[in-house]
């Protein structure tokens, strides 16, 4: 009975304050976990702006306006190619990082993420607790106890590791982010806008430009009379309503960021001659045909909103993954402070009860 | 492309001037203008982009010796001097 006492119940005394211990050092999985959303969406939508941007590299390189020669053209398309790929290995890599950083918060695997742990007495007097090491050494009758020690202090260990792998990648993941929002910020302005402005402008604003011409070179010579005969198959305006449909659709064109609205067209003295049907069918026909490409136009124009927006929401998001690792690293910091004060204590009723049990199965 | 202004106001003249003038051959003239500076404006965005790209590089490879570390269990605490001269040298160079 006394055997079984020594043996089987005594060891029992000590897991309560083995259970105590569990948990004291765990990783800030809260933090990590969000940094680890915050980065996701990041590469999901850094991808999709980068697979994008290697289209415009493609229109760029196929633009018939493109003034350099086919050669040129090629090799600049090969190099802008790779600086795509490097931006998503760049954004595989992090991901990487992030599930090493997973496999040490979780201890999983602690042989394949925390391969430089060393031997359990080499960690313990690393933690400065040699008098336990040693301590634990004799003890031959508790393994199982032992065994849960060594546990905790391998949870220890493994947070350190975590911190020392967070600081070690911070100025690097935060460096990358800097380069991809300035990214963000290049292909919106110099490659995106560009491209926009000039469909806006080619396919759209310039015809309703020269419709503007073409309108006033006809509508001037002529005066506000209808003609005296009218087919009656559509409603017709007299030239004045013309000019003001006209200027309507002009003004309802949305500007181009950093440029004037269309001037209304100033129609001046009033021409001498009555139009014929044909001719306000003609001029009614331009003012229809500009209504088309103002919304056309507009249509591009808000393309451009959407895309600033989608750019200032994609850097937010960049920020927000600059943050939550912040977060992260502040959150170990300050777990750190509290677990070197609970880790001593812990570790001093763990040798007290010890100390007890050896007491008790000697006397 | 010296600056984000001298695009804009170069943008607001050619599309102003189009606008205004008459003779069909000056606008597309003008337009023609305007496909240029759109041009060498995306050859400079590329252009950036791909400058940034060696500095992205050289912390994409950091990240990976450090993933290399972890998992030989290598001392950490080395790849974190080299990584601080690295970003040193990086800011140095206007890289960040």
């Amino acid at each position: 009975m006394k055997t079984l006492h020594k043996t089987v119940l005594r060891p029992l005394l000590l897991l309560p304050v083995i259970a105590l211990l569990a948990g004291c050092f765990g990783v800030p999985t809260k933090q990590l976990e969000g940094y680890k959303k915050n980065f996701a969406t990041v590469k999901l939508t850094a991808t999709d702006l980068y697979l994008q941007t290697d289209i415009y590299a493609d229109d760029l390189a196929n633009n018939p306006r493109n003034p350099d020669p086919v050669a040129t053209r090629l090799q600049k398309l090969d190099s802008r190619k790779k600086d795509k790929d490097a931006r998503l290995h760049a954004l595989n890599i992090i991901d990487n990082y992030n599930e090493v950083l997973s496999a040490l918060a979780t201890g999983t695997d602690p042989s394949a993420v925390a391969g430089n742990i060393e031997s359990i007495s080499t960690n313990l007097k690393a933690f400065k607790i040699d008098e336990l090491a040693s301590v634990l050494v004799d003890i031959t009758p508790y393994t199982a106890v032992i065994s849960q020690a060594i546990g905790l202090i391998d949870d220890a260990i493994k947070a350190k590791e975590f911190k020392q792998a967070v600081y070690a990648a911070e100025q690097p993941i935060i460096a990358i982010l800097k380069i991809l929002k300035q990214d963000a910020d290049t292909i919106h302005a110099d490659i995106v806008t560009p491209r926009l402005l000039e469909d806006w402008s080619r396919k759209h604003v310039s015809p309703i430009s020269a419709m503007r011409h073409e309108f006033h070179a006809v509508a001037k010579a002529h005066n506000d009379a209808k003609p005296a005969s009218l087919s009656g198959q559509v409603a017709i305006k007299n030239v004045a309503q013309l000019y003001d449909a006209m200027n309507n659709e002009r003004t309802s064109l949305v500007a181009w960021p950093n440029t004037l609205n269309l001037k209304p067209i100033k129609r001046g003295a009033l021409g001498a001659s009555t139009p014929s049907e044909a001719t306000l069918i003609a001029l009614d026909g331009l003012v229809r045909s500009t209504h088309d490409h103002v919304v056309a136009a507009n249509k591009i124009r808000t393309q451009l909103d959407d895309h600033a927006n989608y750019i200032k929401t994609y850097k937010d998001a960049i920020d927000a993954v600059s943050m939550s690792f912040s977060e992260m690293k502040a959150a170990i910091e300050s777990e750190r402070l509290a677990n070197i004060v609970n880790f001593s204590s812990k570790v001093l009723e763990l040798r007290k009860a010890y100390l007890k049990i050896r007491k008790d199965t000697a006397s | 492309m010296s600056t984000q202004a001298d695009y804009d106001t170069a943008v607001a003249n050619i599309l102003a001037y189009i606008d205004e003038e008459p003779d069909p051959g000056k606008r597309d003239a003008a337009q023609d203008a305007l496909s240029q500076l759109n041009i060498k404006k995306q050859e400079a965005g590329f252009g950036d982009m791909a400058r940034r790209t060696s500095d992205l590089q050289a912390l994409t490879g950091t990240l990976e010796a450090l993933i290399e570390n972890v998992s030989t269990g290598g001392p950490i605490a080395g790849v974190i001097s080299e990584i601080n001269d690295q970003i040193v040298t990086l800011k140095a160079s206007g890289g960040l």
